[in-house]
């Protein structure tokens, strides 16, 4: 058996952080040619859901690691994000937002998991032990498409 | 990714800009604090070109409501020429513009705010 690619990294609760990240998962994704649409979604997926968890886990910028998975299988991506912050679990958590939202309404934002939800093929949310496990497997993208 | 804002500031109270890159968590500030220093408060059409920014991410979104807002106050408005097809397809997801504030080229979206600004029902 053949392994799947993968890459993985930390990374600390804070925004700042997510630059790096999305430059390196970017750089792992081209490196495996994948189509630049499913990297645009993977990189899309990546930033909805570690804001989510850094605005959400309670963890501080000090505290434990976030740590980022992305795997790479018969032309899918899977990505993989766990914290140690409190439960949260978002599938249950975040209400759809009412796409007939006005302005003001858009501004306080609950858009980005919605956005994940459209995107991904599966999402699987776990509590293991004391982290929080969210699992999302991207559809693969024809590259001539 | 990085963001670029280049603006041209067109006749009447019109200011177009144009997005390079990504419109993200770590750039969305760069762009709100641009339209508060660099786009005057007189100016009541603000256009966005959005041909070369390959990616928007939720907090984008939440920099072009921001916008919107800001130019309704102004009784003016805020329209889109040329998304990507990243851009559009978040647009789409969320249905964060009207369809008929976005438009396929610059000279259509010259041509709708041409006609609101001379008076013309469109």
């Amino acid at each position: 058996m053949t392994e799947e690619p993968s890459w993985r990294t930390t990374l600390p609760a804070q925004k700042s952080a997510l630059l790096q990240v999305k430059s390196d998962l970017r750089q792992f994704l081209e490196t495996l040619s994948v189509p630049n649409e499913l990297i645009l979604d993977a990189l899309l997926v990546s930033e909805e859901l570690l804001v989510n968890a850094i605005q959400h886990s309670g963890v501080p910028a000090d505290g434990a690691p976030i740590e980022i998975c992305c795997r790479q299988n018969s032309g899918t991506i899977t990505l993989e994000i766990t914290d140690t912050g409190k439960e949260f679990n978002p599938l249950s958590s975040i209400e759809s937002p009412d796409l007939d939202a006005d302005d003001e309404e858009r501004i306080e934002g609950g858009f980005g998991f919605f956005i994940v939800e459209q995107i991904a093929q599966s999402i699987e949310y776990n509590r293991r032990g004391n982290k929080n496990h969210l699992k999302v497997l991207l559809p693969s993208i024809n590259p001539t498409t | 990714m990085s963001l670029q804002i280049d603006a041209l500031t067109g006749n009447q109270n019109r200011v177009t800009v144009f997005l390079n890159g990504s419109l993200d968590t770590n750039t969305s500030p760069q762009f709100e604090e641009f339209l508060k220093r660099e786009v005057d408060k007189s100016v009541k059409y603000l256009a966005i070109d959005l041909k070369d920014l390959h990616y928007v991410s939720s907090a984008g979104l939440r920099a072009f409501a921001l916008a919107r807002r800001e130019f309704a106050h102004r009784e003016g408005k805020v329209v889109f020429a040329n998304p990507s097809p990243q851009v559009a397809k978040v647009f789409e997801i969320v249905k964060a513009i009207p369809i008929k504030e976005v438009f396929s080229s610059s000279e259509e979206l010259d041509a709708y705010l041409d006609k609101i600004q001379t008076g013309v029902s469109s």
